[in-house]
């Protein structure tokens, strides 16, 4: 922050928000002290009723059933389960398979999440500008990748990623390179299926963010632009602080929905095992492979456990990063 | 007003013609069978024969994409009354449903069942036979296996062309000898000097994993022994070290494209990328399709070793079946060596009713499975089609006879439920080792074995 | 560049960040839109091919001419027009219910003060956390339970809310709703059903108009469950209408498979090319607010 102009243009608006933002917390439930409006209690309760008990119902009651499930020996055509108490979750521990999808989920994720954030904030501010043109044309296309069904996407990665006869090779050949082996080599695969991620879903972030620019206030900018701010230091000053809930959104979404990766990995391979090596078996794509080949429901649930336990972590530790960069840490 | 009267009277007659149509129109209470099935084991063509045969009978086929899909939803659905009237199960999982022979209807007391028995290949008959003794599923089509080849590639490489004199280059009758001498035609292919016509080569066969499976079936144990699990057995051993010394050659003799999924294969099918594909049955026809320029160039011979199988399927009736008794007439006329014939007129899925093919066996005069003579009995062409057919695509190979032999030779093999992810971690460990991830046979023994055992744990 | 006064002003007026799109701009955008429409265009190329367009190297490019045949063959497997009303209906009933709903508990945790609502706005972060996986066996038994199997009602009850949409909106109306204007309505003496209504509806609705643009889309690609409780053919959705077309156990006859995709995802593009004005005024709303 060493140019003053942008440290003005963040004082000017950010510490009228900050003010409005101190006079709101003093009536906030958070100030211990404070009395909860009865009436707007209520209808506090009464607005987050339906998702709640739809929630609890169809939602929670399942997964609870789940936990329990991961206590036993569950075989789902077997009459009578056995109770194994901690059985699966110390097999789990000590599975190689599970911490190499460890691995495997947290670099996918990387290679995926991260471009993809910087790649849809960039993507959104081109579109957030008033003077560009066939709009509608641009926002079709972001999001055509998120209707591609399924399988035409197998068959287009297949096409691109092939060994001998994909695209990416037969381009790579003609500037002497590769082939690459896109399934049996570790990090290439990794490359592969982050791309295919990145395709579908970089559009569908980059409207999110779009969505919530274009709710920045020009004054904003225009208070900015009379103090001489760069461009770039708009962004960083002005763009960036505001798009904060977004970003702390974006990320804790990105980094659930990175780290239940499944679709992407079993279309590559073609089966669960994520590469005969399980080079790029991912967390959910093993819990999948008990369901669906093992049978093995218990050890499943174990699984699911373990995810959300390393999902809990990373969010937590993203939630605290996410609030530095953004600016509220410097309070 | 008259204009509305009008319009009343038009709508009152369109409701009584409606009435009488309605009721002049033969009507029977239909019967909707369900069937939850994958890929293409329940052809439409069939299904209209048998539904015109059979007025008031609806068979709906639902695609599940996969057997694992359609095993998942039978587990779901086990004591659900919405469970499908028949499913079909892949043979891989053959031992897994076995296992749990109460959760079906048992077949053999449906009508006609008895008699059925003896129109079929013994070992294919047994996969649909439980542990606790019912009969829960009829079979499919047999994959048989055959090895088909360019000739022109084979030419090339001064290799011969002709299928009797190429099944010689590996016709030792010790298994373990025969593919030995199919890895050494292999790596006589390989070290052929390059010339212009075989210059696309990326390997003998697609993929020398493919191997192991075929291996394993040609024996008598694989990962059972009785109803006790044995991962280390001496055939066990054996279909490993084949496979994996044909997965170690030097020169190498796969081009490691997997030719059950992967998009390799294709391209690789029709610009020559390899001369020979382990071929079951149903394959002949996706290399007909999907490779249309290839005609001509293909023979298929005898595979090394005594016959083979990939694939094949069986055809079952939860016991919370809503309409056993109609899904079981549906499933005998389906598998009836009758419909089973037209399946191979048509898309070349060889059938598992060993009665049109069998020598001695007489097939004449036979009708559908469960003894009734709604389609018409099989007469001495008929009975004679799958010994004398050559397929023109493939130089009038003799695809029918070799492949009923390749049938024929097959023997029950003890299964049971964790066949299919055994199967798996000795398959992986050859990948492996095709991949040069691994270069030590042992080692990767060692590892097939104890995966095998942590999944044996585990369940 | 030369700028007339005129422009020159305009564009003091409008400032930097609004100026226009430099070539550069273009090229990104027109670099992600080849690459989004590439593989919808080789979807049809597939199609209309015969079938061994897949095996040519290298790889085909041009459209053939038998999209026709498979179009009519992709209609003898699936009833196609039935199974994009089913997923159409289903697909809108849950945007919406979604999207209310979200909006209202977004709100309520966004803006009122009630006892525990932080830990229940935590709590609904961390059930996006588990995987959904996990509950479809209990789930299953639950539709059973209900009747609800092959009904359209298993796919609808469970989807109408999501810790996504309840979170989103959270954030939005957060960041987007002044306090002061809150305040200023219940001073006036609004209560909070008129707050909601005339105050955080407005504003929200670009958010909330992606958010049901998003669910709806959820749903549209939504395969495992649909599969798993659908068994008529008369109760298809897309996505399980599509699995009718992997024909070959071992493999995919792609010629039938990309027509039936193509034939999906097409009439979701022009939909998208119609509201694409809605879409966009929804989006860019929130500018002309500020």
């Amino acid at each position: 922050m060493t140019s003053t102009s942008a440290v003005d243009v963040d004082r000017s608006k950010r510490g009228r928000h900050q003010r409005e933002r101190v006079k709101i917390k003093s009536d906030h439930p958070n100030a211990k002290k404070q009395k909860y409006d009865k009436a707007e209690s209520r209808w506090a309760f009464l607005f987050i009723s339906p998702f709640y008990v739809i929630f609890l119902i169809f939602g929670l009651a399942p997964i609870i059933f789940s936990v329990a499930v991961s206590f036993f020996n569950w075989n789902p055509l077997e009459e009578q389960q056995t109770f194994i108490g901690l059985q699966n979750f110390k097999d789990l521990v000590i599975d190689p398979i599970f911490w190499i999808s460890v691995r495997n989920t947290f670099s996918i994720w990387f290679f995926s999440t991260i471009p993809q954030m910087f790649m849809a904030i960039g993507i959104a501010s081109i579109l957030r500008s008033p003077k560009l043109r066939g709009r509608v044309f641009w926002q079709t296309m972001l999001l055509l990748p998120n209707i591609t069904s399924a399988i035409a996407i197998a068959v287009v990665f297949g096409q691109m990623f092939g060994r001998d006869f994909g695209i990416i090779n037969i381009l790579l050949s003609h500037i002497n390179r590769g082939p690459v082996d896109w399934i049996e080599n570790t990090l290439p695969s990794h490359i592969a299926i982050a791309t295919m991620i990145t395709w579908r879903w970089v559009g569908y972030n980059s409207l999110i963010f779009l969505a919530s620019m274009n709710a920045i206030s020009k004054d904003l900018y225009e208070s900015a632009d009379l103090d001489g701010a760069s461009r770039f230091q708009q962004f960083r000053y002005v763009t960036l602080p505001q798009l904060k809930n977004t970003i702390t959104f974006m990320v804790i979404v990105g980094t659930i929905g990175g780290l239940q990766v499944f679709a992407e990995p079993a279309t590559l391979g073609g089966s669960y095992d994520g590469g005969t090596s399980n080079q790029f078996s991912t967390l959910t794509l093993y819990l999948f492979k008990q369901v669906a080949v093992n049978g093995t429901y218990g050890y499943a649930a174990a699984i699911g456990i373990g995810i959300t336990v390393l999902v809990v972590i990373i969010s937590a530790i993203n939630f605290f990063i996410t609030r530095r960069i953004s600016g509220e840490g410097s309070k | 007003m008259r204009k509305h009267l009008t319009r009343v009277r038009v709508m009152i007659l369109g409701l009584a013609s409606a009435l009488v149509f309605g009721i002049l129109t033969p009507s029977y209470a239909t019967t909707t069978i369900t069937v939850w099935t994958y890929g293409d084991v329940i052809d439409s063509t069939l299904v209209s024969e048998y539904e015109a045969a059979h007025p008031g009978i609806d068979i709906k086929a639902v695609n599940q994409g996969s057997p694992a899909a359609v095993k998942q939803k039978f587990q779901l659905y086990k004591n659900s009354s919405s469970v499908a009237d028949v499913i079909v199960y892949e043979t891989d999982d053959a031992g897994y449903f076995r296992h749990y022979g109460s959760l079906f209807k048992n077949l053999q007391n449906l009508p006609g069942a008895s008699s059925l028995r003896s129109n079929y290949l013994p070992w294919r008959w047994n996969q649909g036979v439980a542990e606790n003794g019912y009969l829960i599923g009829l079979p499919t089509d047999v994959g048989g296996l055959a090895v088909a080849y360019r000739k022109d590639l084979f030419a090339a490489a001064g290799l011969p062309t002709t299928p009797s004199k190429v099944a010689k280059l590996w016709n030792s009758s010790n298994t373990a000898t025969a593919w030995g001498q199919f890895v050494t035609v292999g790596k006589r292919f390989q070290s052929a000097p390059k010339t212009k016509s075989n210059k696309k080569i990326k390997g003998f066969i697609d993929s020398s994993g493919t191997i192991f499976k075929a291996v394993l079936n040609q024996g008598t144990t694989k990962f059972y022994s009785g109803s006790n699990e044995s991962l280390e057995n001496s055939q066990l051993r054996s279909a490993f070290n084949i496979a994996a010394n044909a997965s170690t050659a030097t020169p190498a003799i796969g081009a490691r494209i997997n030719p059950y999924g992967g998009s390799d294969w294709t391209p690789g099918l029709s610009s020559g990328a390899f001369a020979v594909t382990l071929a079951p049955a149903w394959q002949l026809d996706y290399i007909i399709h999907r490779a249309p320029a290839s005609r001509g160039k293909w023979n298929i011979t005898a595979a090394p070793g005594n016959g083979g199988n990939v694939g094949g399927s069986q055809l079952a009736i939860p016991k919370k079946a809503a309409h056993g008794t109609q899904a079981w007439d549906f499933i005998s006329w389906y598998e009836s060596p009758y419909a089973q014939l037209k399946m191979f007129k048509k898309r070349r899925l060889f059938p598992s009713a060993s009665v049109l093919y069998k020598p001695g066996a007489s097939c004449v005069g036979l009708s559908t499975g469960s003894g009734d003579s709604r389609t018409p009995a099989l007469t001495s062409t008929d009975c004679h089609y799958i010994r004398n057919f050559s397929d023109p695509f493939f130089n009038n190979a003799k695809v029918g006879a070799i492949y009923a032999d390749s049938a024929l030779d097959l023997h029950s093999i003890p299964s049971g439920p964790l066949e299919r992810q055994f199967t798996d971690a000795y398959q992986n460990q050859i990948g492996r080792l095709e991949a040069k991830k691994v270069t030590n046979v042992t080692t990767a023994w060692n590892k097939a074995v104890s995966d095998a055992k942590v999944i044996s744990r585990r369940n | 560049m030369t700028a007339t006064p005129v422009e020159a002003k305009k564009r003091r007026r409008k400032g930097k960040y609004f100026r226009g799109l430099s070539p550069l701009s273009y090229g990104i955008l027109l670099f992600i839109a080849f690459a989004s429409f590439f593989p919808f265009y080789w979807m049809f190329v597939v199609a209309s091919n015969g079938q061994d367009v897949i095996a040519r190297v290298p790889p085909a490019i041009k459209p053939g001419h038998n999209f026709i045949n498979e179009y009519h063959a992709v209609l003898e497997v699936v009833p196609f027009g039935r199974t994009m009303l089913n997923t159409v209906v289903i697909a809108l009933i849950i945007a919406f219910a979604q999207v209310f709903f979200s909006a209202m508990a977004g709100f309520a945790f966004a803006k009122l003060s009630f006892p525990g609502r932080k830990f229940l706005v935590v709590f609904v972060v961390a059930t996006m956390m588990l995987p959904s996986q996990l509950g479809l066996v209990p789930l299953f038994m639950m539709m059973d339970k209900f009747n609800w199997i092959d009904n359209f009602k298993a796919l609808i009850v469970p989807a109408i809310v999501t810790a996504f949409g309840v979170f989103w909106m959270r954030q939005v109306i957060d960041a987007q709703v002044p306090n002061e204007l809150l305040e200023a309505a219940k001073i006036d003496g609004a209560g909070v059903m008129r707050m909601f209504r005339s105050i955080i509806v407005p504003v929200i609705l670009p958010s909330a108009f992606v958010l049901g643009l998003f669910s709806f889309l959820a749903t549209w690609n939504d395969y495992l469950w649909p599969l798993l409780i659908l068994n008529s053919p008369e109760h298809y959705t897309v996505q399980v209408a599509l699995t009718q077309l992997n024909t070959q156990a071992y493999g995919i006859d792609y010629n039938i498979v990309m027509a039936g995709s193509f034939m999906a995802t097409a009439p979701l593009v022009l939909l998208f090319v119609f509201v694409g004005r809605r879409l966009v005024a929804g989006v860019m709303d929130g500018a002309v607010k500020g």
